[in-house]
């Protein structure tokens, strides 16, 4: 697998560090990478080692890209964020390969081990899902957000309680209304 | 809804969902919501019935199967433009890359279709690609594949689609098809041409791998993916950063040194690629493959440590079971074929690392020139490498036609230099002794070669002997090379060191360093065949023709390098020596211009480093040889302004180095050549002051440096011009002495040196002036006695060198003198004889080189005294007059080209009135 250029990721960490809006573009490619390298590695481990901690996908991404920076990096939230969409991104490209041609009904009550769930299944189901989050951004932006850094990202609620400024208490809360939201939108579309 | 209403909402349900699920209506009622907020809240809290979620758990755990079966044909059937896609062929960093056909005619093209993936469409991948897309359009090569079309699908992502190659990649290609060495070299050298050709277009592939070069069934590789290349734009400061490789695309396994630290990536980086993919060809392994496993360790390897010569990798029991598969054809076949219609075919996989099933060589096949070319190959600064892939390629196809490699491992010049160095007190005679073992070993090597036994073993050492060799010429040498006695040592090192250059200089490619090695050699050998103001064996055509073959190098090098410089410092010096060796055959139109390019060139160097030293002595030395030749062609005031100049700029680096003593027999030495060209300006007073205000000091300074043969030329010289002085001021008893001790000089140094032509012209040019000084000192007998010692030297030196102009003025002039000391003598038959004789000399010395000015001059003077002599027989007026006015056109001639003599002028207005009356 490729490695990161430590030179231009340290260039984009610093400008980022020092203000420069544009270098979060510029991180994409890296974190995408970065996050699809995590993604394959998940993939080689074994079945009985499912239990995934949340925020291991964004956070090795974070630390990995910034030891390649080699800079103190201040962006960690800002960084959860925008790895935490780039996420969704990779994850819902993925789907549409596996699931595209059927659509329809879509299945979210099963359980992440649920291993007979067939993949087309479970690629519809986080298509819808995905969908559902579009239409929930028109609603409550903030709420959206959450969900997206929660489930795609993998945050934990702390971080992503540090990355949009609010109580953790407030992300606890909004994430269980939004689960609600979100579980109701699928089952009535 | 509004948001605020909404948010009413979300906090009552956020408050029931902490509480048992039967007590959540209760809850509801008793809450302050409106209908409207109080049916959403329902709503919500009515799917809330504890059920797993999906949400439960992070998307990754939940779609990592996604990725698991991602580079499957999960695209098949789809359009893209025309192209229709059959199947995936490999992904990378960039995107994938595609089977894909379509209708052309009836004809079903089949292309590579790579599809930048839909994720990444950012600007930044977007302007990557469009790079990408233009770079391709420019290359066409028949090893290079071919771009066919490009385009955007329908949802705006770009594409494109090269040539597709049906072939594997180069390694399994060799192996499946039972390669040997040769055929592997050739099929690497077909790449090495592929890549030449995509460099002449400034595009560095960057990303070298067996599975970027596919070979198809019959044989031709083709070079994929010019996914990461960029085009090396000239010294574009911006694009700096830009250059330097995105590892993100890049393999660590064949990625270079440079790359892999993030600095800036030039065709060199290409040359490292091809040479771990040589060394894999032919070894089976990479150079750092036990260091694959952890990023860290190879990033490190690459960087830090010297890779091994490939043929210590061939040597493992790994390889020897690996070789079995592949010995036998007919059990591979059905493989050969199900590789070549899989994955292999085409791919821009990651996982390029993988160990791949080649069968090495046998360390034997590799050892020597192929480990050497490899190891050059894989230097880690990038201008240690061949300087070019066309230089590489050449290497493999001279060690392929058994040629000597230029290739050659720098620690053995090295240590030979170290040795050398450490040894510097050796003497001419330990100096030999290498010489001889040197010439032995060259010797046994060509005949090893020739039989074609032992080849590897025999260039080897050839290697090694090369290495010697300059090391002999680069440390010994200068040691040798004042060393009075050394001549015919140095003319027979000349004579092998020359042998030996021009086979190097025909087999060394475009290698910067080595052109510089030989281009240094060549200026050594031409030294020692006649450097101008040094010792040498008198070919001064042969001194002309290595001095220009050293410039014609260094001039090559310098449109690689046209700041460097030790580069225009030594062109500088070239143009120098041709320019004083062409003054001293009297051509001055071919000394000027080297000479002039000399002096522009040294004030270059100087104005980078107007402190150097060395660049200061350097330009003093050329604008006293330009000097010179304004004293040569009569200009004296002009040659006298330039020695003061020279003579300052000597002063002041004798202040910084009091004790250098080459720079101060240089400075008082100026004083002498002031005093000559004075002497020629007929101020006789001011010409011997300015002689003996030198000469004291300079004979201090050459007294501590008894075996200097060039300081004691000079102190010869000095007193040659001394004796002239004195002549020129009629104290001919005087000028006696001085000539003595000229005489003394040039005898002991060409006693101590029988081969030293410089020294035995000075002892005949010494006779000559003693001869014609006691000449004037009424010692008609001396005179006679040393003038004919004279003209039987230069006769002999002359017979040396028949096209040297000088060589043949020398015995022509001397014969004058004869034929003047017979007329003192009254001898009045030997006189005409001689002054004949001389004529005849003048006449073949003008044929040598019409525009000899001196040898003009004397000729006129030479027709003059003929002519006054035959005067005096009244038999002979009719002869006499005739060559009155022979002498007289001759005169008139040089005045009329503004090249007339002042002291020349009471002797012409005599002849005026002579020929007026005939």
């Amino acid at each position: 697998m490729a490695d990161i250029p430590k030179a231009e990721i340290t260039q984009i960490l610093q400008d980022w560090n020092s203000g420069d809006e544009s270098a979060h573009e510029r991180l994409l490619p890296f974190v995408y990478d970065e996050l699809k390298r995590q993604a394959r590695r998940l993939m080689s481990r074994e079945r009985e080692n499912h239990t995934l901690q949340p925020t291991a996908l964004v956070h090795e991404a974070f630390i990995r890209l910034a030891k390649q920076g080699g800079v103190e990096w201040q962006n960690r939230s800002h960084f959860y964020g925008i790895a935490s969409r780039l996420m969704r991104q990779i994850l819902i490209d993925h789907a549409r390969q596996h699931g595209a041609a059927k659509r329809g009904l879509a299945q979210v009550h099963f359980s992440i081990d649920d291993v007979t769930v067939p993949i087309e299944t479970r690629a519809n189901s986080i298509l819808v899902l995905h969908e559902a989050l579009e239409r929930l951004e028109q609603v409550d932006e903030r709420q959206a957000k959450i969900v997206e850094m929660r489930f795609f990202g993998g945050l934990s609620n702390s971080e992503i309680a540090e990355s949009l400024d609010i109580s953790e208490r407030t992300v606890v809360r909004s994430w269980s209304v939004a689960k609600l939201w979100l579980h109701r939108e699928i089952v009535t579309s | 809804m509004t948001e605020q209403d909404r948010e009413m909402v979300n906090d009552v349900v956020a408050d029931a969902l902490a509480l048992d699920p039967d007590e959540r209506e209760a809850f509801l009622s008793r809450s302050e919501l409106t209908d409207e907020q109080y049916a959403e809240a329902r709503s919500l809290l009515s799917v809330a019935d504890g059920a797993t979620s999906i949400l439960d758990g992070p998307a990754i755990a939940f779609a990592k199967d996604f990725f698991a079966e991602a580079d499957e044909d999960r695209l098949a059937g789809r359009s893209v433009g025309p192209f229709t896609i059959v199947r995936e062929l490999g992904h990378g960093g960039m995107g994938a890359v595609y089977l894909a056909t379509r209708k052309v005619g009836d004809k079903e093209q089949r292309v590579a279709l790579k599809l930048l993936k839909r994720e990444m469409n950012t600007s930044v991948f977007r302007h990557r690609f469009e790079q990408e897309r233009e770079i391709l359009a420019t290359l066409s090569h028949p090893n290079i594949s071919t771009l066919v079309d490009i385009g955007t699908t329908d949802e705006g992502t770009p594409y494109f689609a090269m040539e597709y190659v049906d072939g594997l990649p180069i390694d399994e290609f060799c192996s499946q098809n039972a390669y040997g060495r040769d055929e592997r070299l050739a099929l690497f050298q077909k790449v090495c041409s592929a890549v030449s050709t995509a460099h002449r277009s400034l595009i560095v592939h960057r990303d070298l791998k067996p599975s970027n070069i596919l070979v198809t069934a019959d044989g031709s590789p083709k070079l994929l993916d010019f996914g990461i290349s960029k085009i090396l734009q000239d010294g574009g400061e911006q694009e700096s950063a830009a250059t330097v490789t995105r590892l993100g695309a890049m393999t660590p396994s064949y990625a270079s040194p440079e790359q892999l630290n993030g600095q800036s990536v030039t065709t060199s980086t290409d040359i490292y690629s091809l040479g771990v993919i040589l060394f894999e060809l032919l070894s089976g392994h990479r150079p750092f493959e036990d260091k694959e496993k952890d990023l860290n360790r190879i990033l490190r390897a690459v960087a830090e440590d010297e890779p091994p010569a490939p043929s210590s990798k061939a040597d493992t029991g790994e390889i020897a079971e690996k070789r079995l598969p592949f010995s036998s054809a007919a059990d591979t076949s059905n493989e050969a074929l199900t590789n070549a219609n899989s994955l292999s075919a085409q791919t821009d996989s990651d996982n390029a690392i993988k160990r791949r099933p080649l069968a090495a060589l046998r360390p034997q096949e590799i050892r020597g020139d192929l480990d050497r070319i490899v190891l050059k190959s894989l230097q880690k600064e990038p201008e240690r490498r061949y300087l070019s892939v066309d230089a590489f390629n050449d290497d493999i196809a001279r060690f392929r036609d058994g040629m000597p490699i230029v290739a050659r491992p720098s620690t053995i010049i090295y240590r030979a230099g170290k040795f050398f160095r450490r040894n510097r007190a050796m003497t001419l005679v330990g100096a030999l002794l290498v010489l001889a073992v040197l010439a032995g070993i060259i010797a046994t090597v060509w005949q090893a070669r020739i039989a074609q036994t032992e080849r590897a073993l025999a260039e080897a050492r050839f290697n090694d002997v090369r290495a010697l060799a300059n090391s002999f010429l680069f440390e010994i040498t200068p040691d040798i090379e004042r060393l009075p006695g050394s001549t015919s040592a140095k003319a027979k090192l000349v004579t092998r060191a020359l042998e030996y250059l021009n086979k190097l200089t025909a087999d060394s490619g475009s290698d910067p360093e080595l052109l510089r090695e030989i281009a240094h050699a060549y200026e050594k050998v031409a030294d020692v065949q006649g450097d101008p103001f040094g010792p040498n064996i008198g070919d001064v055509n042969g001194a002309l023709e290595s001095y220009r073959k050293a410039l014609d190098m260094r001039l090559a090098l310098l449109k690689q390098f046209p700041d460097d410089a030790e580069l225009l410092s030594g062109v500088a010096d070239n143009q120098q020596k041709i320019g004083s060796l062409e003054s001293f055959g009297g051509d001055y139109s071919k000394a000027v211009p080297p000479l002039d390019r000399a002096l522009e060139l040294r004030q270059q160097v100087l104005a980078k480093d107007p402190n150097n030293f060395d660049f200061r002595r350097k330009y003093a030395e050329s604008i006293k040889a330009r000097g010179l030749v304004y004293f040569y062609e009569g200009d004296n005031k002009v040659a006298i302004e330039r020695f003061t100049a020279a003579q300052e700029i000597y002063s002041e680096l004798l202040k910084e180095q009091p004790t250098n003593d080459d720079i101060a027999s240089e400075y008082w030495y100026l004083f002498i050549s002031i005093g000559e060209a004075l002497g020629w300006d007929n101020e006789f007073d001011a010409a011997l002051a300015s002689v003996q205000k030198g000469i004291e000091p300079l004979s201090q300074v050459v007294e501590r440096h008894p075996a200097d043969q060039f300081m004691q030329r000079s102190l010869h010289l000095a007193y040659t011009k001394l004796g002239t002085s004195y002549e020129d001021l009629e104290k001919f008893d005087l000028g006696v002495d001085a000539y003595q001790k000229a005489l003394a000089i040039a005898k002991a140094l060409s006693a101590a040196d029988p081969t030293n032509h410089t020294a035995e012209r000075d002892v005949a040019m010494a006779y000559k002036k003693l001869g014609q000084c006691q000449g004037g000192a009424g010692k008609l007998g001396d005179s006679h006695e040393s003038i004919k010692n004279a003209i039987a030297v230069f006769t002999k030196l002359s017979g040396r060198d028949p096209n040297n102009a000088e060589a043949q003025y020398d015995v022509a002039n001397t014969t004058f003198s004869l034929g003047m000391t017979y007329g003192s003598m009254k001898q009045f038959d030997d006189a005409v004889k001689a002054f004949e004789s001389s004529l005849a000399g003048y006449k073949e010395v003008l044929a040598i080189n019409p525009t000899y000015t001196y040898a003009r001059r004397m000729n006129s003077h030479n027709h003059l005294e003929l002519a006054k002599l035959l005067d005096t027989r009244p038999a002979d007026k009719a002869r006499a007059a005739e060559q009155y006015r022979l002498a007289l056109d001759g005169f008139n001639a040089l005045k009329a080209e503004g090249k007339f003599e002042k002291v020349d002028e009471p002797a012409v207005a005599e002849l005026e009135k002579i020929v007026a009356k005939l």
